[in-house]
């Protein structure tokens, strides 16, 4: 018989009912009460339920604190049992690398913007200020290239400090009242356009470009010139290519060139015509470059070589 | 076993240690920890002191939100302690076991032990000789004799039936029964 039958044998020479077994296990049986074979059990786990011995209460103080610690620190949780592995130093660190990310990301788009000039006007003038204190230069709302993005080189170039250019219903205003004409007309209002900076009189002079005729002296031909039709636009078309113009040469027979005496003398004065068009465009127009101002009377000579 | 301080109905003590005041804690400390600190030794023994301090902590974040009686927070901590245990069983299989495990589960097991008379037998003794048993009968014997528990609060903690319960107490009673009775043959 082997040892493990010998177990079973006294296992079955010791009957246990479950109400006893209950009694047994819950410490309410007495050693003596308990039926044959079980007064020794019952004292064992009498033993084992005994009161706490001083060394079991020993870490009653550290774990107290621990505790109070622990509750103090933290809210209630909703679990009973933290999930393993995250603790929550953890997902705290985890949170403020992702909010690290987000603002340093608004911040990094904010200062593109500004530099890009594309905030909204009070915003970008907070932006130009803030960046302006950390040697960024970005440009205010109320800067030039802010109102004509065209032009956004000249806000950073070395003119910064011009006067702004007057709006266009002021250079319209110019246009419209000045007792100027022709040449006069139009540089008053390109140099009303830029700001003082258009030399379109100056270049509107006779004696700024010797090598082509001036638009008012052309004009001026136009106008007293007895000739007619074809014959006046000979002259015009002569005296505005320096006499390199064949027009008067090749005669009624030569179509094209008639019509392009024609297109001189019927718009007459051409001058007078391009002069107010170069005045009006550059009125009604806040884009008055230097190049474009001056242009205003060489142009008219142009067209007429053509 | 240390208990609640009738003074005290477990209610009062429990909403003060909900604000974290000392007094309550240590009332609490002094019904479950003893109990607690048995069942960890009797089931892992060289582990026993760090698991009943991750017990604690575990119950310091439960405690504020936790609704019920002694007893249920009893339940509570042990249910706590069995996962820890378990975790720990699975972190042990994992490496190499110690000669001290070894020792101490023979050591507690026999030996001196079971020459004692039983009159004289220490708490300590009479845990080694519980722990002696299987596994699943020892942790139904422990919960109900040192945690205080009834069958249904034992199914609940170690995921089993009460009927399963029932039949596991009643085969570790018999088992200690006639293992103490062959010994008093053999001697």
């Amino acid at each position: 018989m082997t040892p493990w039958d010998d177990l079973l044998d006294e296992m079955r020479r010791l009957p246990l009912d479950p109400d006893t077994a209950d009694r047994l296990l819950s410490g309410n049986m007495e050693p003596d009460d308990a039926p044959p074979g079980y007064a020794d059990v019952a004292r064992l786990l009498r033993a084992a339920a005994t009161w706490a011995t001083p060394g079991e209460l020993a870490a009653e103080r550290e774990v107290v604190a621990l505790v109070a610690r622990r509750m103090g620190s933290s809210p209630a949780p909703a679990r009973v049992v933290p999930r393993p592995g995250r603790s929550f130093a953890r997902r705290t660190r985890g949170r403020l690398k992702v909010g690290a990310v987000v603002v340093a990301g608004f911040l990094m788009a904010t200062t593109g913007l500004a530099m890009a000039g594309a905030l909204p006007g009070a915003a970008q003038n907070i932006a130009s200020e803030v960046l302006q204190r950390i040697g960024i230069s970005v440009p205010r709302s109320d800067s030039p290239s802010g109102v004509h993005p065209g032009n956004s080189g000249q806000s950073s170039g070395g003119e910064s400090n011009a006067p702004a250019a007057p709006p266009g219903a002021h250079i319209s205003q110019i246009a419209k009242t000045t007792t100027a004409i022709g040449v006069d007309k139009g540089a008053e209002i390109s140099t009303a356009a830029s700001g003082g900076r258009s030399r379109a009189s100056q270049k509107g002079t006779a004696s700024s470009r010797p090598s082509s005729t001036h638009g008012s002296a052309l004009s001026q031909i136009a106008k007293t010139t007895t000739a007619i039709g074809v014959d006046k636009g000979a002259e015009i078309s002569t005296a505005a290519s320096g006499g390199k113009s064949q027009t008067g040469q090749h005669g009624k027979a030569n179509g094209g060139s008639n019509q392009s005496g024609h297109s001189g003398g019927s718009g007459g004065p051409p001058a007078t015509a391009g002069s107010k068009a170069k005045g009006g465009s550059g009125g009604t127009s806040t884009h008055a470059h230097e190049g474009h101002a001056g242009a205003g009377a060489g142009k008219v000579a142009r067209r007429h070589e053509h | 076993m240390g208990a609640v301080d009738p003074e005290h109905p477990f209610d009062v003590v429990l909403a003060a240690a909900r604000t974290g005041a000392e007094w309550a804690l240590a009332e609490i400390f002094r019904d479950i920890h003893p109990r607690l600190i048995r069942y960890l030794r009797a089931r892992d023994p060289a582990e026993a002191e760090d698991l009943a301090s991750e017990v604690w902590l575990d119950l310091a974040a439960a405690l504020p939100s936790f609704e019920g009686d002694d007893r249920s927070l009893r339940a509570l901590a042990f249910t706590i302690a069995r996962r820890r245990l378990v975790d720990q069983r699975r972190r042990a299989r994992r490496r190499p076991t110690g000669p001290l495990l070894t020792d101490q589960a023979s050591a507690l097991a026999g030996g001196d032990v079971e020459e004692e008379a039983m009159e004289a037998i220490s708490t300590r003794a009479a845990l080694a000789r519980i722990a002696a048993l299987p596994p699943d009968q020892a942790d139904v014997v422990l919960l109900r004799v040192i945690a205080g528990l009834g069958v249904d609060e034992v199914a609940t903690i170690l995921d089993k039936r009460p009927g399963a319960i029932r039949a596991l107490q009643h085969r570790a009673l018999r088992r200690l029964a006639s293992m103490h009775a062959r010994k008093t043959v053999t001697t």
